[in-house]
């Protein structure tokens, strides 16, 4: 079944050359081929019909028909074997403790700055820098409770960094109902694989939330906050909410009253101690931000600047994953840590240095540029695949706001097998592992492996076309 | 396991959770678009097959029996329109059962009340059991497809039974999956109020209808008619148990308002319903809900030591009419008192008590 299959020069996660599966994928290549495309292709339609019967979706926006869209899912598992893990585990513990540090450091002493680390000019300039919270100790001092990396393998095999989700990453409810779907209906593939669980996280991240509850609190009130049901990501807000027992609210449901923050139940008001809050810093508070915000909460700034309640993540580490704030981590790790990262960048042109810019501008039909403000695949040229009108257009808008963007080479990414029609392709594939930083630091085994369903196609987001699939990470074999 | 021992622990102290107003006014419209889909379901199939059997029905009665359902739910403005002159009884029933089910530009449509139903539950997916959210979704879905047009073309009253069994599933399914906590009470209280409501609307237009032509009915249409109307009501195989053979105005409408066991008479849902409000005040420490209370308890005591006398007809148009309007006021002040859409922010910490 795996005739015709083409790896098309680049690096294949199950094949090493045409015919051959890689050692940790010889089980699953042999039990699959025993099983026939019609039985996959059969238990493929009854995956579908599962995540449309339990209502898994996500919003499209600017779709007039059918807004709710189920994210394809590819019944193909990518699987990663334990010293391949490791390897990202340890990278992605220290990239989330420099990060935190960062985040620390940019609102008090800033000694990144001082020591000309970064430019100033980079930070002020950077449309999620909060000078609201200059000054502010957060919670435990932690400012990144929850992170989703986008990591890339390019043509060795080679793991990258593509970028830091430190905001409101999402995806992780997919990550969850795909792996019970994929037991559901392959038990015993799954069951002979020896695949690290992954059911646990809903708990950790409770345990995250919770520490950052006052201390002395026995019983903290701890809150999900969602945009509401037009969100996107409203299926994984309504998820997460259930698999902690926690209460689902949305910015009408809360209300701040002498700096506490309290939630309108039947029984009257109930104060609130702990945010997870799934709304972007600009719409959490109308008085501080933008005040035309219909989704957050009045006055909810001041309560936090004054620790009555915890938000998770903090406000403003929107500084942390700006694109042009990327290619600085590195170095961060390097300044805070005294170590060098076990995870390296993709190499990154800043549009806002003068040389780089140059370089950009000389080299657009093999890069790609990048919208420092945009995110989900948006406000992008592939210059290699743009028309001469559209790299001319790049190029003004790059001239006109430098700060705004920055390059990348073409990085040709690894391909997966994925159930295409009637038989299997590769397509391009990257994976968003999730970090939570509580007591301790935690990494998912897994994650969430995005797939570019379009031919060819090297954009993988779910508002473009994207689907996923299951992510086995696998058991240490015992020596 | 110290740690377990202390959860359970505490979990036998705690009062109850406490519940967002949002979560209950979500609820409580659930559960009522529920159950009146399967109301006009009912009534569409009656109708239907009243019309179909009943052999040479005069005209006008018949254009009648096929516009109750706009009558009952108010949509009656639409008749003229359906019923364009020329068309056969049975031919304005399809119209208006058209109208009736996949219209979603119809508040009171089939599909519409389903999928408001669908979207309150959407809304909290987190405080539902994952089997009402998932049986809610697949049933949204199968009666939006393509294929429900065609299966309601086919044959309606197959369609009709479908939305009623969804309905029955999905509160089923509430009784057995989920915590019979405060958002059970709400879903309980809002059946309970849109059961009595809907029931005194049926009442009232069948009784309307009938009342006219009942004295010219030859015996067997009269028998079928009145049958009709506790078919509509769901309550023709418990009538039958009580009454022996005996088929009288008065009696039917004494056994849909007055007996006190059968589920689906007025007695019956106005006890269950205050019942419901009794419960939820119970668990909380506020004084919300006491209007609330009051009404459905002034309701149940009328209900409780009333009688249909006297000229019938009038009696019973006056009674329904009255307790319709107490439904309609209960409910109001559910929503005013509990679901706090708006609130004097300086206000509530007079009557709120918790957690503060």
């Amino acid at each position: 079944m795996f005739d015709g299959y083409q790896i098309n020069g680049l690096f294949d996660e199950m094949f090493e050359k045409p015919g051959v599966a890689r050692p940790h994928y010889a089980g699953l290549h042999q039990r699959i081929s025993d099983l026939g495309i019609d039985a996959i292709k059969h238990r493929s339609t009854m995956a579908d019909a599962c995540f449309r019967n339990q209502g898994v979706t996500f919003t499209v926006y600017k779709d007039a028909l059918g807004v709710e869209k189920i994210f394809p899912f590819d019944v193909l598992p990518r699987i990663i074997p334990a010293d391949e893990w490791k390897l990202i585990e340890d990278g992605l513990v220290q990239r989330i403790t420099a990060l935190n540090l960062f985040c620390h450091d940019i609102y008090h002493q800033q000694h990144i700055l001082r020591d000309k680390i970064i430019d100033p000019d980079m930070i002020y300039n950077a449309r999620m820098f909060r000078r609201q919270m200059l000054g502010i100790n957060v919670p435990r001092g932690i400012y990144i409770s929850i992170c989703g990396t986008d990591l890339i393998r390019n043509q060795t095999g080679e793991y990258l960094v593509l970028e830091d989700n430190c905001r409101t990453p999402s995806g992780v409810s997919y990550v969850l109902e795909n792996r019970a779907i994929m037991k559901r209906i392959f038990p015993a593939v799954f069951q002979a694989a020896h695949v690290r669980p992954i059911e646990d996280y809903p708990h950790n991240l409770l345990q995250c939330l919770r520490h950052l509850a006052p201390p002395d609190m026995p019983d903290p009130c701890i809150v999900v906050l969602t945009p509401g049901m037009h969100n996107s990501a409203y299926y994984e807000h309504s998820f997460l909410a259930r698999q902690m027992g926690l209460e689902l609210v949305e910015g009408r449901d809360l209300l701040v009253d002498d700096n506490y923050v309290y939630m309108r139940t039947t029984a009257g008001m109930r104060r609130v101690d702990v945010i997870y809050r799934r709304i972007d810093d600009d719409f959490i508070d109308p008085l501080c931000f933008r005040p035309d915000s219909l989704l957050g909460v009045a006055g909810i700034m001041n309560a936090y600047r004054m620790g009555r309640v915890a938000l998770a993540n903090a406000v403003g580490v929107g500084v942390a994953d700006d694109k042009a704030i990327y290619p600085y981590v590195p170095d961060m790790i390097r300044f805070y840590l005294k170590q060098e990262p076990i995870l390296k960048n993709v190499p990154t042109r800043i549009c806002a240095r003068e040389h780089d810019r140059q370089y950009v501008l000389e080299h657009l039909h093999e890069l790609v540029v990048k919208s420092t403000n945009e995110a989900g695949g948006y406000g992008m040229l592939m210059g290699h695949q743009a028309t001469q009108a559209e790299r001319q257009e790049f190029a003004s808008k790059i001239k006109a706001d430098p700060r705004n963007f920055i390059a990348q080479p073409v990085v040709e990414i690894s391909q997966h097998p994925s159930i295409i029609d009637k038989g299997i392709e590769g397509r391009r594939i990257d994976l968003r592992p999730y970090i939570l930083c509580g007591q301790g630091i935690s990494v998912m085994p897994g994650g969430l492996t995005r797939v570019a369903l379009k031919r060819g196609s090297l954009v993988v987001n779910s508002s473009q076309g994207g689907g996923s699939k299951d992510t086995w990470v696998l058991e240490e074999q015992p020596a | 396991m110290s740690e377990l021992n202390s959860n359970t622990a505490s979990a036998a102290k705690r009062p109850g959770r406490t519940l967002l107003a949002r979560v209950a006014d979500a609820s409580f419209w659930m559960s009522r678009y529920m159950e009146r889909a399967e109301h006009i379901a009912r009534i569409l199939m009656i109708s239907g097959d009243v019309l179909t059997g009943a052999g040479d029905l005069d005209r006008q009665f018949a254009l009648e029996v096929a516009g109750d359902v706009l009558r009952i739910t108010q949509r009656d403005h639409m008749f003229p329109a359906l019923a364009p002159a020329g068309r056969s009884p049975l031919q304005v029933m399809a119209a208006v059962a058209k109208y009736m089910t996949l219209d979603e530009g119809n508040p009171n449509s089939l599909i519409h009340c389903l999928a408001k139903a669908r979207e309150n539950a959407r809304g909290i997916r987190e405080s539902i059991s994952a089997e009402m959210w998932e049986h809610i979704n697949t049933f949204y879905w199968s009666m939006k497809s393509e294929d429900a047009r065609n299966r309601f073309e086919d044959v309606p009253q197959e369609f009709y039974r479908q939305f009623m069994m969804g309905s029955f599933l999905f509160q089923g399914l509430t009784d057995q999956t989920m915590d019979h906590g405060q958002v059970w009470l709400f879903i309980q209280l809002s059946k309970y109020i849109e059961r009595v409501d809907m029931t005194c609307r049926i009442l009232l237009a069948k009784f309307a209808t009938l009342s006219r032509v009942d004295a010219s009915l030859e015996p067997s249409l009269r028998t079928i008619q009145w049958m009709a109307v506790l078919r509509t009501c769901c309550s023709i195989e418990a009538y039958r148990r009580c009454n022996m053979g005996e088929l009288e105005p008065s009696r039917v409408a004494n056994f849909i308002i007055f007996d006190p066991s059968f589920p689906r008479s007025i007695h019956f849902c106005v006890k269950q319903a205050l019942a419901s409000v009794d419960q939820i005040r119970s668990g909380l420490t506020a004084d919300a809900g006491r209007e609330a209370q009051r009404r459905l308890g002034r309701l149940f005591a009328e209900v409780q030591y009333s009688q249909v006398a006297g000229d019938m007809y009038e009696s019973l148009f006056d009674f329904l009419g009255r307790t319709r309007t107490g439904v309609a006021e209960a409910a109001a002040a559910i929503q005013e008192q509990w679901f706090m859409r708006a609130i004097d922010p300086n206000g509530w910490r007079s009557w709120s008590t918790s957690s503060l």
